[in-house]
């Protein structure tokens, strides 16, 4: 498949070009990560943070990529297993042995410049994300209509509830399910740094 | 009621909801509670993240995948039980003698199935010169796109390399010329480097075992049992298994 279909279907998020992405390059970050002290669960949450990151560069830059779609994203899987790597054990004294050769290598360093920023702030947006997509469907929808400034009335003709009492009450439950994820995700991360 | 109540309002000032007077008193009241200001400015940045649709769609579409993948490896995984339990319901109805003799070749392989692992092998690059790490990464992706021929000849053209003389022996064990596979691992041995010896000496051992050559295999077993190191307790208990089954 040529770059340029992989990019507009990672844009699209396509399920066929994401199916592709997967088959191809999944392996080789998963190698790596198990190579140096994760699981493969870790590589699944190493591929998608990737893929995340490539999405928001290549809305920046739908040029950004300059070699190869694997090498980029491969770059990108390392530079955030690397990070993870230095929070979790660096502080604890643990021996990790870093791969300076590849650390030090040009087209990494390009990788690191290109995504740090992008990355670190993810690294929120992932708390805030993951935890709507945790929530029913029914909550996900009015959580929707909430960033949307629709009114309580508006809620409840659009979700179909018999009162608008109930509809506050659901309104609360799913706001307060939403925040409190996010709340308590935020201070385990900074309780960990 | 009261705390409900802000909550609301939060959501209509985050919106752009409040006006006039009660957008003036929201102002003035977030200026000297910095709690308050603080929930805002959280609320406000969530908000703004969960309307990236364009990203949650990607999300949502990752973890499918993800989904989808793993219950393919769980099924893979079943069948392989499954045929596994299959195999030795024949070999019990069947009995001894030939057939069973015949059918040790099927358990062996299995066994290699079983602990044949070229993912784990994977380490990450090291080299001492830029041109090694060029064709060593290239050699890297073909393997692990499963063009294993492509890799060995990308391997070969740097033989001074002993990480590409380990990928090119996993690589001939992944086209299943086992006896070149043995060549490059005792290459990798003789080299002496630490970092590398416990995975050749181990896939030395595995290709012996689909080679069928099992004398070796359980020589080789039996030494990396009897040493400290990464493949001790794997080796152990392939070694059981083997001496139960010959």
């Amino acid at each position: 498949m040529r770059t340029e279909k992989i990019i507009k279907g990672v844009l699209e998020s396509d399920r066929k070009v994401l199916g592709y992405v997967y088959k191809k390059n999944f392996r080789m970050i998963e190698s790596f990560v198990v190579a140096n002290l994760g699981t493969t669960e870790d590589a699944w949450d190493i591929f998608q943070e990737a893929m995340i990151i490539l999405l928001q560069k290549l809305r920046e830059n739908p040029e950004v990529i300059h070699s190869s779609f694997s090498g980029y994203l491969y770059g990108i899987g390392k530079y955030i297993w690397y990070s993870r790597m230095r929070q979790m054990y660096n502080e604890d004294g643990l021996g990790v042995e870093w791969d300076e050769d590849f650390l030090a290598k040009h087209e990494y360093v390009q990788i690191v410049n290109e995504i740090e920023v992008v990355a670190s702030r993810e690294e929120r947006e992932r708390v805030f994300q993951e935890a709507y997509l945790s929530l029913k469907t029914d909550c996900r929808r009015i959580i929707e209509m909430i960033i949307n400034g629709c009114d309580i009335k508006e809620i409840t003709e659009f979700m179909n509830y018999a009162s608008i009492k109930y509809a506050f009450r659901k309104r609360q439950q799913c706001r307060e399910r939403l925040l409190e994820t996010i709340k308590s995700e935020l201070i385990t991360k900074y309780q960990k740094q | 009621m009261k705390e409900l109540n802000k909550d609301n309002q939060i959501d209509r000032y985050v919106t752009g909801k409040l006006e006039d007077a009660e957008l003036w008193e929201f102002q003035h009241e977030m200026e000297n509670d910095p709690k308050l200001a603080e929930e805002v400015k959280l609320r406000a940045e969530i908000y703004r993240s969960l309307a990236d649709t364009q990203k949650i769609k990607l999300r949502e579409n990752l973890k499918a995948l993800k989904k989808e993948n793993k219950s393919g490896l769980r099924f893979l995984q079943s069948w392989k039980v499954r045929a596994i339990a299959a195999s030795i319901a024949v070999l019990l109805l069947v009995g001894a003698g030939l057939t069973t003799s015949i059918f040790r070749t099927t358990d062996n392989q299995d066994l290699y199935a079983a602990y044949f692992n070229p993912e784990s092998s994977l380490l990450s690059v090291r080299s001492g010169s830029a041109s090694d790490n060029t064709s060593l990464n290239l050699g890297m992706l073909s393997y692990d796109q499963g063009q294993y021929d492509e890799s060995i000849e990308i391997f070969k053209s740097i033989p001074d390399n002993i990480v590409a003389r380990l990928y090119c022996g996993l690589a001939y064990m992944n086209v299943k010329n086992y006896e070149a596979a043995i060549d490059e691992f005792n290459h990798v041995l003789s080299h002496g480097d630490n970092l590398f010896t416990d995975q050749a000496e181990w896939n030395i051992g595995l290709s012996y075992l689909a080679d069928n050559k099992i004398d070796e295999a359980k020589k080789t077993f039996a030494s990396i049992a009897g040493e400290k190191g990464a493949y001790q307790q794997k080796a152990s208990d392939l070694l059981k298994e083997l001496k139960n089954r010959h």
